[in-house]
């Protein structure tokens, strides 16, 4: 394994997350099943170290339903590669992740 | 924008104000963003909830569950952006670094110490001299006047009374003039009859100056005049010795010169050490008169003049008019005036004397210093980074920036300096007490120098500027291959041309230092061995004033006759006699005059021959052991009816009869006004008077007999002990007459000494710093050549497994380090020979370029820096070649 980052296994699983395609925070916790005081952290380590990037959702959505913007994640090609290893390391990972974005409105997970 | 359901706001509103009141946390310059995302999140949620039906209570409070978590996410943002903003972990990290290697760290610090307090002393000293405001009104408008002749136009002379009283009518410049004329007093109040220093000044000198008197008054115009009553102003010191400081000792009186004085003013404290760099100061100031026949003396000065700049004036109009002035004089007065002209010194650098050059001097030697302790200590870093360079790579290769390791190393550097600047400033107040009181007497600011709040603040930008130097140079090294570090695992060939370059750099500087400081030793030492003309040695003198008393030139014959067969008569004497112009006395009567040789063309004005008239007694010369050049000394029966006769000094004989004997030949002068013709009876040998390294004069002495005068110096030469024969010498001018005063008395052989001390002070100083600079240099190859070696441990095995044996691997430690000690010499030499002629005004009859000075200074440094070689030479021979090859 490759000594660059301390990844642990709710890094992982953020990481998975995105990976799967789910990009605002909220959609992460409901995803993991994290709460939020630890998602967030992890989601700004991330940014740090260069695997997510982070952008603001479309002005136009946001308004369309009359909201503000949402900030918007996405996996990097490195933050892929750290995924990688990180499946290797911890293989329940494919099951503690939702496959795919849930659609608006239902129930969310226990935070 | 929709603010929700109505039908619960309040959870909402709750968790707004949740993210909002955490946002208070995060740092402002990401606060609004980050509110921004938490605040989209939350209406996000809520609206989705709204859309699918009842949202139940649980919902809700999730949503506010969600927010408490927005807390350790500020928290987290902002424990980062302390640690990336702040030092303090860096700092902490440093703290943790330093202390697990004592030994570096207390050679770093103690050479940064030297390098900073010797800095920061020297540069206190130079505040003082250049930048701390003088304790007078506007300083920086007054002047000091002087006369200059065009044949010597470095030298600065006093004024003649006729000068300066044509400046004061003539020049528009000056809101005040005035002319300080030295004058000391009999004071007969107290238990001896002794000699009050002081100065009679003209009118408005206490406004030239800026500084009225602490209490009383200075002098009223009427006071100026024949007739004005007798005041006197007191200074500070003498009020507190006389008075105790009593302010009710104004308008008391003393008795000076057998005549009472009314005390009119106490000048304050600081108006004392500034003017007239006579030790001790000076006591008494009294009105000046200015009498006829002053307005008509221009060919003797000595009068010392102040002026302050009217307002709007610049100095240079001021010196341009004074230009004018010369112009017109030279005109009016062609015999005296042909090749005469005044010059304006700024107040500032009058006081400054000739200190600010050894200063500036000091100041280059101390910035060196610290150029080989920055070298030092860059070279430790360097051997230390060599050391960590698997710490910086796991660093690096575990995403810390470049940024951020370059940052680590200064932090550390940081704290170095910060430490050693605490020991710095310690060690000037320390260094600064040494100079001090190894100063000359006459360099009388000095003393006022302190460390205060600007020097302080100086000592921590040098800090500062030190540490960022220092943490760059090794970070940036490493930081650029840190990726080799990690590969190569051993480091062997970084730094290497940077260490090479360090160790020319430290020789190269010292052996600037030791050139410098070679060339002062060696410049001394022809000094000392200038002969002056006489013999010092158990010759001791006393200085009377005797006109006041012996009002005619029969009771002035009689006093002095008496007194010195009374000397002569002393146990112990072996000879006595008295001079007019003493050599090497603090307080001398210097008179020249035009000569002309009878019997010669008359020579065009401004191309005359100036020579010193001097008067002496008989016993003089062989009580100063002169040597006689040529025909006869004066004697006792060149008496007052006797022809008039002359004895000239050897320089004088040289100018004017080079390839001939002057004895016979007839000579003219002025003396008092008229002119005196003498007859040439011999030729005494050069007499050095200011100091050992000014020329010897151009000097006519005449017998007292013939030319009596009030003005004397006895010496006397003793066979033993001197210090008793002080006090006799003392009592005999009582014997003769109780009220005499007597003053400067003392050992001729000190007056000598004491003439050079500002030359032993910049000779003491530049060699201690040369000293410390040859430690340092020999400290620093020596680290950087172990620390070198102690890399090579492998290649050193290896070589010695192939068959190379312990001489072998000896030579090729100490070629290398040869050929960087040579390198830095090489290097070194350039720059002494550039630098050095900052020295030559300094130097006595040595050239900056001097070869045999550079020689033994390059022998010694290359000889220190190859012995500093050799302790890690010897070490590499003892490698044992399996250990080594097992290394890594």
């Amino acid at each position: 394994m490759s000594p660059r980052l301390n990844l642990t296994y709710s890094t992982a699983l953020v990481l998975q997350a995105l990976s799967r395609g789910f990009h605002f925070g909220f959609d992460i916790m409901d995803a993991t099943g994290l709460p939020s005081g630890t998602v967030y952290p992890i989601l700004r380590r991330l940014d740090r170290e260069g695997l997510l990037k982070s952008t603001w959702e479309k002005q136009a959505i946001a308004q369309r339903e009359q909201r503000p913007p949402r900030r918007y994640y996405e996996i990097t090609a490195a933050g892929e590669a750290m995924l990688a290893d990180a499946i290797e390391r911890y293989r329940v990972l494919d099951q503690a992740v939702a496959r795919t974005p849930r659609p608006r409105g239902l129930k969310p997970s226990r935070a | 924008m929709r603010q929700g359901s109505g039908r619960s706001p309040l959870a909402l509103t709750l968790t707004l104000a949740l993210v909002r009141l955490f946002s208070a946390v995060v740092p402002r310059v990401s606060r609004a963003d980050w509110r921004a995302e938490w605040e989209a999140e939350v209406r996000y949620r809520w609206t989705s909830l709204n859309a699918g039906q009842h949202p139940d209570w649980r919902t809700r409070m999730d949503l506010v569950r969600r927010a408490l978590g927005a807390l350790p996410d500020a928290a987290w943002i902002r424990r980062q952006f302390t640690a990336d903003a702040d030092l303090v972990h860096d700092l902490k990290h440093g703290i943790r670094m330093l202390a697990k290697a004592p030994s570096f760290t207390l050679s770093a610090v103690f050479i940064l110490s030297i390098g900073i307090g010797g800095t920061v002393a020297i540069v206190a000293l130079l505040d003082t001299l250049f930048f701390r405001p003088l304790p007078y009104y506007q300083s920086d408008r007054i002047v000091t006047i002087w006369q200059r002749q065009a044949a010597q136009p470095t030298e600065r002379e006093d004024v003649a009374p006729a000068d300066f009283l044509d400046w004061r009518d003539r020049a528009r410049s000056f809101s005040s003039i005035a002319a300080m004329i030295p004058y000391s007093r009999d004071y007969t109040g107290g238990s001896e009859p002794e000699v009050l220093f002081g100065a009679q000044v003209t009118e408005g000198f206490f406004d030239a100056i800026g500084m009225p008197p602490l209490i009383g008054r200075a002098f009223l115009p009427e006071e100026h005049v024949t007739g004005g009553r007798r005041v006197v102003v007191i200074s500070h010191a003498f009020w507190q010795s006389r008075f105790a400081g009593d302010p009710g000792a104004v308008n008391r009186t003393i008795s000076m010169d057998d005549e009472i004085w009314t005390i009119v003013g106490v000048l304050p404290k600081a108006f004392e050490p500034q003017l007239l760099l006579r030790p001790g100061g000076l006591s008494v100031w009294t009105p000046k008169v200015i009498q006829d026949h002053e307005k008509r003396i221009r060919a003797s000065a000595w009068w010392n003049v102040v002026a302050r700049l009217a307002p709007g004036v610049t100095m240079e109009q001021a010196q341009a008019e004074m230009n004018t002035i010369s112009a017109a004089l030279a005109r009016e007065y062609p015999r005296t005036h042909e090749s005469r002209s005044a010059v304006l010194v700024p107040m500032r650098e009058h006081l400054m004397g000739g200190v600010s050059l050894p200063l500036l001097l000091m100041l280059a030697a101390v910035v060196l210093i610290l150029g080989i302790g920055c070298a030092n200590v860059a070279s430790l870093l360097l051997a230390r980074g060599m050391e960590r360079s698997r710490e910086f790579a796991v660093r690096a290769a575990l995403g810390a920036g470049r940024f951020r390791l370059v940052r680590q190393l200064v932090a550390e550097s940081l704290l170095l300096s910060l430490i050693a600047a605490v020991g710095g400033v310690g060690l000037a107040y320390w260094t600064l007490g040494v100079i001090v009181s190894l100063a000359p007497a006459g360099l009388l600011r000095l003393q006022e120098s302190t460390i205060d709040g600007r020097i302080i603040l100086f000592a921590a930008s040098l800090t500062a500027a030190i540490a960022v130097a220092f943490g760059l140079i090794p970070a940036l090294q490493f930081s650029k291959r840190t990726n080799d570090l990690l590969r190569e695992r051993q480091a062997d060939g970084i730094g290497g041309t940077l260490r090479r370059g360090l160790v020319v750099s430290e020789v190269a500087i010292a052996l600037v230092l030791l050139v410098g400081a070679g060339l002062l030793v060696r410049s001394f030492g022809r000094l000392l061995a200038v002969d002056p003309g006489f013999n010092p040695t158990n010759v001791v003198m006393a200085q009377v004033f005797a006109s006041d008393r012996q009002v005619t030139p029969d009771r002035l014959r009689n006093f002095f006759n008496a007194t010195i067969d009374r000397m002569r008569a002393l146990p112990g004497a072996e000879a006595a006699g008295a001079v007019s112009a003493m050599p090497f006395a603090l307080s001398n009567i210097n008179i020249r005059s035009n000569l002309e040789i009878v019997g010669r063309p008359a020579v065009k004005p401004g191309e005359q021959r100036v020579a010193y008239v001097t008067i002496a007694t008989p016993g003089y010369f062989t009580a100063m052991a002169i040597p006689l050049r040529e025909g006869r000394f004066i004697e006792g029966r060149d008496s007052e009816t006797a022809p008039r006769v002359v004895v000239i000094s050897d320089a004088l004989r040289r100018l004017e009869w080079p390839n001939e004997t002057p004895v016979g030949r007839r000579i003219r002068v002025q003396w008092q006004g008229k002119p005196v013709e003498a007859e040439v009876i011999g030729v005494v040998a050069q007499i050095r008077h200011e100091s050992l390294d000014t020329a010897a004069r151009a000097e006519v002495f005449f017998p007292f007999a013939q030319m009596p005068f009030g003005s004397m110096t006895y010496v006397v030469r003793g066979s033993g002990d001197t210090t008793s024969l002080i006090d006799s010498v003392k009592r005999q001018v009582w014997s003769v007459d109780s009220m005499q005063s007597v003053y400067d008395t003392g050992s001729v052989e000190r007056l000598v000494r004491a003439s050079l001390v500002r030359q032993r002070f910049s000779m003491t100083m530049l060699s201690a710093f040369a000293l410390v600079a040859l430690i340092l240099c020999a400290s620093g190859i020596y680290g950087i050549i172990s620390f070198t070696t102690a890399q090579r441990t492998r290649e050193i095995g290896l070589r010695m497994a192939l068959g190379a044996d312990g001489p072998t691997i000896r030579r090729m430690v100490l070629r290398e380090g040869s050929i960087v000690i040579a390198l830095g010499l090489l290097f070194g030499l350039v720059a002494a020979l550039a630098g050095s002629r900052f020295l030559q005004k300094l130097l006595f009859e040595v050239r900056p370029g001097d070869p045999l000075t550079i020689a033994v200074v390059c022998v010694l440094l290359g000889a220190v820096g190859v012995a500093a070689c050799y302790v890690p030479a010897r070490r590499a021979t003892r490698v044992d070649p399996l250990v080594a090859l097992r290394v890594d």
